[in-house]
């Protein structure tokens, strides 16, 4: 990925929510105090300065020569966060946290090291059971956490 | 209260050596697995000092950060990685040494200088707190808000290649911190109709989310069954008295450069070990044995990145601000208990300050034993492959964030964040200027508006004032400095792009 290329496609994102956050700054009114630096004056400061840095950082990234961004195992960093968010949404939805945890550990550590020798399985298994098992004793008991 | 009025018995209540040690066997551990530092390790710690009393939670903080500071050492000797940032000056000589003679005496030096300079930061940090805290009794809310932006300027400029984007960075950051109430006018902002943003974002989600989270991706984008090893024998950590007379210049060095250094905002352990470590060379008897195991470079950068701690305590303790995002963390445990420092704390909580201060000498002492006794076990740790470690970590992790507040939304705040910062940080953003400025803005935002109201919207007062004015000539010098440094580094990029380049028709 380019890095220039990347840079302005931020910078076009962040003076985007520079503009709506500004926006929404001019909505804000104290009904007590009707003075000068009520509570939109930092917000619509700190809109317009980030619409200026964006600016400048666009200009820049213009005229700089370009190199390239590496992102490397991006599928693995993907998949990452995708069961982390599967997980969370299991546990939401269905309360299952120790069982959910175990299958996150357990589908990680897999994904990470596919090794499916009986060796490296019963050693994944003890490991995600360790993990879980010290979160039970202590944040389920000793802190009295409610997962 | 004077400095030897404290109840030295209530520093050994339970609660506070289990704090300690809790945060020092953290500490070490984190310090010691190479890519996570004392940052992470502050924030991993952070969820549980909800249910803490205020002193130990502190204390268990100000132990993971001393603690962390010296186990980025071990990998470093005994691996040839830096655990932490700072500790990429010991690697020259602690792993040459640990190569040609013994890892256990480069490991011994470490800890012995480690332990001297955690020591000379934390009696700097309790002789000069009082005399610091009687001139910030001075100041005003324009001197509040004016340190608050040096501090944000100098970590701007020092913690990116990229001088606009980490500017970028600390908007970001302050924006992010205008989420929630307005404490002044009690004018809901920016909390897009979520009743769970009516308080702002929840600060241990958002930094567990860009200093775990974010580098939990960036360990997964390296390699993940990379299996290091290391040879258990030799590592006894065993110190003759000659051997610490050798390298006391060296220690001596370490510690008075790391506790300035430390003071100083954006400046941090990483600088101070890598001055200290230049300047124990240069004054050295024997310069040329630098980088092949000459203790003495393994002595300084030590002691300074230990005694940076108790220097970078002190502006958080006496002034409220923080110049790291490590000490932004530890602003964070003293908001979670309703604590703000600053000069006051020393009349209002004085126990819980002092407690503080002579805590972290006894966190230094800890972390002597403790590194003593285990310093072979984590060694041991580090052979645990980023396959096993990384899950491990992201699950703790979230644990924590659900532990701070009992809900799921910060859960996802903490993903985001991360996620976000993952791809941020590839771009040259600042991960440290965000945080700092988030745990800032409220504090930076007040002051100015106080000011301005008091000032009836003039901005003469800055000029006026005589703690102002010199605080604003600091900025300009300090933003002249960045901006001199920025000019300096485009120029030699381009005549190192010219020089490489081939010329027409070649």
């Amino acid at each position: 990925m380019s890095y220039n290329k990347a840079t302005l496609v931020v910078m076009a994102l962040l003076l985007v929510l520079a503009a709506a956050y500004g926006w929404e700054a001019t909505s804000f009114h104290d009904m007590r105090n009707r003075n000068s630096v009520g509570p939109s004056y930092f917000p619509v400061a700190l809109a317009v300065i980030l619409a200026l840095l964006c600016i400048v950082s666009a200009v820049q990234s213009l005229v700089r020569a370009d190199t390239r961004v590496e992102l490397p195992n991006m599928p693995l960093i993907a998949a990452t966060v995708a069961l982390t968010g599967v997980f969370l949404i299991v546990w939401a939805m269905l309360g299952a946290f120790y069982l959910g945890g175990f299958i996150l550990m357990l589908s990680l550590i897999f994904l990470y090291d596919p090794v499916f020798t009986p060796r490296a399985i019963l050693r994944n298994l003890a490991v995600a059971i360790s993990v879980i098992l010290f979160t039970y004793l202590l944040f389920g008991l000793l802190i009295q956490i409610r997962f | 209260m004077a400095i030897f009025d404290f109840d030295f018995l209530s520093l050994f209540q339970l609660s506070n050596l289990v704090g300690i040690l809790v945060g020092t066997f953290v500490g070490l551990l984190i310090g010691a697995l190479p890519g996570l530092g004392a940052t992470v390790a502050i924030v991993l710690l952070l969820p549980f000092t909800y249910g803490m009393e205020p002193l130990a939670s502190i204390l268990m903080l100000v132990a993971a950060y001393q603690a962390a500071e010296y186990g980025g050492s071990i990998s470093s000797i005994i691996l040839g990685i830096p655990g932490t940032p700072a500790a990429a000056a010991t690697l020259l000589d602690g792993n040459a040494m640990a190569k040609a003679s013994s890892p256990g005496k480069a490991l011994a030096y470490s800890l012995s200088a480690s332990t001297f300079g955690g020591l000379f930061g934390g009696l700097v940090l309790l002789f000069l707190s009082v005399p610091l805290s009687v001139i910030a009794l001075r100041m005003s809310d324009p001197e509040y808000f004016l340190i608050g932006i040096l501090g944000l300027i100098a970590v701007a400029g020092l913690s990116s290649n990229d001088l606009v984007k980490s500017m970028i960075s600390v908007v970001l950051g302050l924006m992010a911190g205008t989420v929630g109430i307005d404490v002044i006018s009690s004018v809901p902002r920016y909390f897009l109709g979520l009743p769970e943003l009516l308080d702002g974002l929840n600060m241990v989600a958002v930094l567990v989310g860009i200093f775990a989270v974010a580098e939990i991706l960036n360990m997964v984008g390296q390699e993940l069954n990379k299996v290091y090893v290391t040879d258990r024998r030799g590592l006894s950590t065993r110190i003759s008295l000659a051997e610490l007379r050798s390298v006391a210049r060296a220690t001596g060095i370490g510690s008075v450069m790391g506790s300035v250094i430390g003071i100083l905002p954006g400046m941090g352990a990483g600088a101070s070990a890598w001055f200290s470590y230049s300047l124990a060379r240069r004054s050295s008897a024997r310069p040329e044995t630098f980088g092949t195991g000459n203790p003495e470079g393994i002595a300084a950068p030590e002691s300074a990145n230990n005694a940076t701690v108790g220097g970078a305590l002190l502006p958080l303790i006496t002034l409220g601000i923080p110049g790291s995002a490590s000490t932004a963390i530890i602003l964070g445990a003293f908001i979670i208990h309703g604590i703000q420092p600053g000069p006051s704390i020393f009349s209002n909580e004085p126990q819980l300050v002092f407690g503080i201060f002579y805590g972290l000498l006894l966190a230094t002492v800890a972390m002597f034993a403790i590194g003593k006794l285990l310093t072979p076990a984590f060694a041991r740790v580090l052979t645990t492959p980023n396959s096993i470690l990384v899950p491990t970590v992201l699950f703790l992790a979230l644990i924590g964030v659900y532990a701070s507040h009992g809900l799921m939304f910060d859960l996802w705040v903490a993903l985001l964040f991360g996620v976000v910062f993952y791809f941020l940080g590839k771009l040259d953003f600042s991960a440290p200027a965000f945080i700092l400025a988030f745990v800032l803005s409220p504090i930076i935002e007040e002051s100015l508006r106080r000011a301005l109201l008091i000032s009836n919207g003039s901005y003469m007062m800055f000029l006026t004032r005589s703690y102002s004015l010199a605080i604003l000539i600091v900025i300009v010098a300090v933003m002249g400095f960045s901006i001199r440094s920025v000019i300096r580094r485009t120029r030699a990029e381009r005549r190192a792009a010219a020089v490489g380049q081939p010329k027409a028709g070649e």
